[in-house]
């Protein structure tokens, strides 16, 4: 009998599994048919999520064993294991990030949803870091790529799961999907895999700061073309 | 104010006639009471207004009730008493509500009636239809499944009740399953026999079934509107006999033929085998094992519950109210066919009030707890 099976079975229960997949297609539902995302070219472009695999879970509750000696059970799980739902949004540059990010703080602020812990960004570019601190959004150095982390609830009641929400451009997202295939579940040990992905992670920012420019200019156009 | 509301999975047990005499004794002691009817077969209403005056107020609503867009909220339709199934109308049909909240139909001076209507079977539609959008948190369906608790609390801001009684029909249906989750306390008056035994086993693992619905409605839904539903999950207030017949031969505690005692002595096991701990913790050992009132409202007073119903009142006011109709106006008791009433029952039509109100006073000792 494995420690964890109760866990295990815990999170496998079909009424479990019934209340984290409600929640799951609602968060889901809300950035893919929020009318506020639809201007003549969608805000969000595509949206992907998931309940964590079972297997996967199992090696996180090892791990959080022994790294952190933090024992999960039954009663801590939905506050110790935050990504059981996982949300993970995805748009063109970076710009449209303000509007995402005001949509899911009205969402806190009218108490559909509340906040698990506070919205955290992660990216090496100090540019970047700036502009989140903007939005009022803690920014953390993350040799990799840029990303924005939310964990949210559907009510602040003691025992309710989260669901992490993460946002991120598609350049982004390309870099996240290559580093997952190079570096999981085993981390590389080659020298050269590493750095190349170090230099990825660079021109991914690039790209999207390329398309920020390339949509701010397009804006800019056509606003001086309606003017004249 | 408490909510409670009367259930019995087997019709034709009195149950709305208790309900009723209930509502007249709580009146009796002071405590202002309304009484909602919310079972299709109206015998609540029945009970207490004449039929030509509930037909008066469901022709008015007909149109209505068939299509809700029609109204116009400045209607005078909404300063005469209103059935229960026309204030449910607007969530019903998803239309936005009116704010004048009509006045319930007075049956005595603190004692307050919302009648019924047959057609209440839409709105249990449109509750099974919605019933899945409350996992979603979706306001349609979570403003139905609270609406009839939120008329009871908007009726209770605007005439401060003590009390309010939901009549329920005998089914263990989706409008029931809102019903009694949704309010504060329910009893079960049951007769002395096999189907009570099993109608509380049926509501005891209704019951465990529909608290899972609603804690995990409860778990995905944002605390403000949590708040719409009811704190506590519904407690279990006990059973009462009723309607039973007399023995006098065979010796047992409630005069009751030896058969129909075996039953009531089986109740208290059944209690307490289905219907778990956390849905009655406020009752004593002892509570669960007496009926509620102890034998107040055992006994079947055979004809007297008809003759009260025909002329509206509680059994203890038939002397009265028959003797007055008799002096001013013997043409209401000929078209309504009312028998000549035997002045030799007079006194034990009047001794029923002081049997209703232990009954009523032993119910509110278990609520009080709540």
């Amino acid at each position: 009998m494995n420690k964890f099976d109760e866990v295990l079975a815990f999170y496998q229960n079909p009424t479990t599994q019934f209340q984290l997949e409600s929640f799951r297609k609602r968060v889901k539902d809300f950035f893919e048919n929020n009318p506020a995302f639809s201007d003549h070219l969608s805000v969000v472009h595509s949206v992907k999520s998931r309940l964590k695999d079972v297997n996967h879970l199992e090696e996180k509750l090892v791990r959080k064993e022994s790294e952190k000696g933090k024992e999960i059970t039954t009663d801590n799980l939905f506050n110790e294991i935050t990504d059981l739902i996982g949300v993970r949004v995805l748009h063109l540059y970076f710009d449209q990030f303000g509007i995402i990010h005001n949509e899911i703080m009205k969402q806190i602020d009218n108490g559909e949803w509340t906040l698990y812990e506070p919205p955290k960004a992660y990216t090496w570019d100090p540019d970047m870091s700036e502009e989140f601190e903007k939005l009022g959004i803690k920014s953390n150095r993350k040799d990799s790529y840029t990303s924005v982390h939310y964990v949210i609830k559907p009510n602040p009641k003691e025992n309710v799961f989260c669901c992490e929400i993460q946002v991120r451009t598609l350049f982004e997202e390309i870099w996240g999907e290559i580093d997952h295939s190079i570096n999981y579940p085993v981390k590389t040990d080659s020298i050269a895999c590493a750095e190349q992905l170090k230099v990825l992670s660079k021109l991914a920012s690039t790209g999207t700061r390329l398309a920020d420019s390339i949509f701010r200019s397009h804006i800019d156009h056509k606003k001086t073309k309606a003017d004249n | 104010m408490k909510i409670i509301s009367l259930f019995n999975n087997k019709g034709g047990v009195g149950k709305s006639t208790l309900g009723y005499h209930l509502g007249h004794a709580l009146n009796e002691i002071g405590k202002k009471t309304l009484m909602v009817d919310l079972d299709p077969q109206c015998n609540l209403t029945i009970c207490g207004i004449d039929t030509e005056e509930l037909h008066k107020i469901w022709l008015e609503e007909d149109e209505f009730v068939d299509d809700f867009e029609k109204f116009n909220a400045n209607n005078e339709l909404l300063q005469k008493p209103r059935s229960i199934h026309f204030l449910l109308k607007p969530t019903e049909d998803g239309l936005s509500d009116f704010d004048i909240i009509p006045p319930p139909v007075e049956l005595a001076q603190n004692l307050h009636l919302i009648p019924g209507r047959l057609s209440i079977h839409k709105f249990e539609n449109k509750l099974a239809e919605r019933w899945s959008g409350a996992y979603q948190s979706d306001n349609l369906a979570i403003r139905t499944i609270t609406k009839i608790r939120e008329i009871c609390n908007l009726y209770s801001a605007k005439y401060n009740y003590d009390y309010i009684i939901i009549d329920t029909s005998p089914s263990l249906g989706i409008l029931n399953k809102t019903i009694i989750s949704t309010v504060d306390g329910f009893f079960i008056p049951a007769q002395p026999d096999m189907f009570s035994l099993y109608g509380i086993r049926n509501i005891g693992s209704s019951l465990n079934l529909w608290q899972r619905e609603f804690e995990t409605i409860y778990n995905l839904i944002s605390s403000d509107k949590r708040t719409k539903f009811p704190e506590k999950f519904v407690q279990f207030l006990g059973y009462t006999i009723y309607n039973a017949k007399k023995y006098s031969t065979d010796k047992n505690e409630y005069d009751l033929a030896q058969a129909h005692f075996s039953y009531v002595q089986k109740i208290p096991e059944v209690i307490k085998e289905f219907i778990k701990e956390s849905n009655r913790v406020h009752l004593s050992k002892e509570q669960i094992e007496q009926p509620i009132g102890g034998d107040a409202v055992i006994h079947s007073h055979n004809t007297f519950p008809s003759v009260a119903q025909s002329l509206n009142c509680p059994m203890w006011e038939v002397p009265d109210k028959y003797s007055n109709l008799y002096k001013n106006n013997r043409d209401w008791l000929i078209e309504r066919e009312i028998e000549p009433i035997n002045q030799g029952s007079y006194g034990r039509y009047r001794e029923t009030k002081e049997k209703y109100i232990a009954f009523a006073h032993s119910l509110i000792e278990r609520l009080n707890n709540l």
